[in-house]
């Protein structure tokens, strides 16, 4: 699910630094705003709008960020409203929504994980790339030389 | 490309997957969402009907005690054939 890989360059101290912040952004903002799922969304895309003109490695690392957390943001945003519906209206607890809270759950839970993780290795300069969401980013985001 | 389109299927299928297999599990059972729910029902109910008993005037005339609980009845059984 996690690949450690060789990235073209050796990233500076001050990289791996702000790298390693566009994951704990979103920890976070997991932590602060936890009911509500576009807040971790929202702290990751302005940590990524603020580092557009970083360097490769920075830029890199905030997009595998921003990417991740966007595909949350559905998932998330479904559970959230389908939980506003039971309470407020008329909808009922079925034994398929306690499923999908469940099956939610276990997402952002190895989300969660697999973010504090990065965040470690990113802070060691180690370029970490996801299942999925690695081969994602190498596509958006490009070095400019 | 197609390599990611292979991976981000997967994922969506392993969402998917996970939130089938789980849904057949009969969760109101295991976690006992209806006898929590009738408890709350009973809990709740309770003061509604002391503060009535207590503003409104009990008739316990027992031909309009009895029309009303037939009608009760009939309502309820309805209710809970749509519900199945």
């Amino acid at each position: 699910m996690i690949q450690i890989k060789q990235f073209s360059y050796e990233p500076s101290e001050h990289e791996a630094e702000s790298a390693s912040s566009s994951y704990l952004m979103s920890l976070i903002a997991i932590i602060v705003g936890l009911p509500l799922p576009i807040v971790n969304l929202l702290a990751t895309l302005i940590f990524y709008l603020g580092n557009r003109k970083s360097t490769y490695f920075v830029r890199w690392h905030c997009t595998q960020a921003l990417v991740s957390q966007l595909s949350m943001l559905f998932i998330n945003s479904y559970g959230f409203w389908w939980t506003i519906s039971i309470i407020f209206a008329e909808e009922t607890i079925t034994s398929n929504y306690i499923a999908y809270i469940i099956a939610v759950i276990i997402f952002n839970l190895t989300e969660f994980i697999a973010t504090i993780y990065t965040a470690i290795q990113t802070r060691k300069g180690i370029h970490v790339e996801w299942w999925f969401y690695g081969a994602l980013t190498n596509i958006i985001c490009k070095s400019k030389s | 490309m197609k390599k990611i389109i292979i991976q981000g299927a997967i994922t969506i299928l392993l969402f998917f997957g996970t939130w089938f297999a789980l849904a057949q599990i009969d969760w109101i059972k295991v976690f006992k969402v209806q006898m929590v729910t009738d408890k709350t029902e009973q809990k709740l109910g309770e003061p509604f009907w002391k503060i009535i008993k207590t503003t409104e005037k009990e008739n316990k005339n027992f031909h309009l005690v009895n029309a009303i609980e037939s009608i009760v009845t009939q309502v309820c059984k309805t209710d809970l054939k749509e519900k199945q």
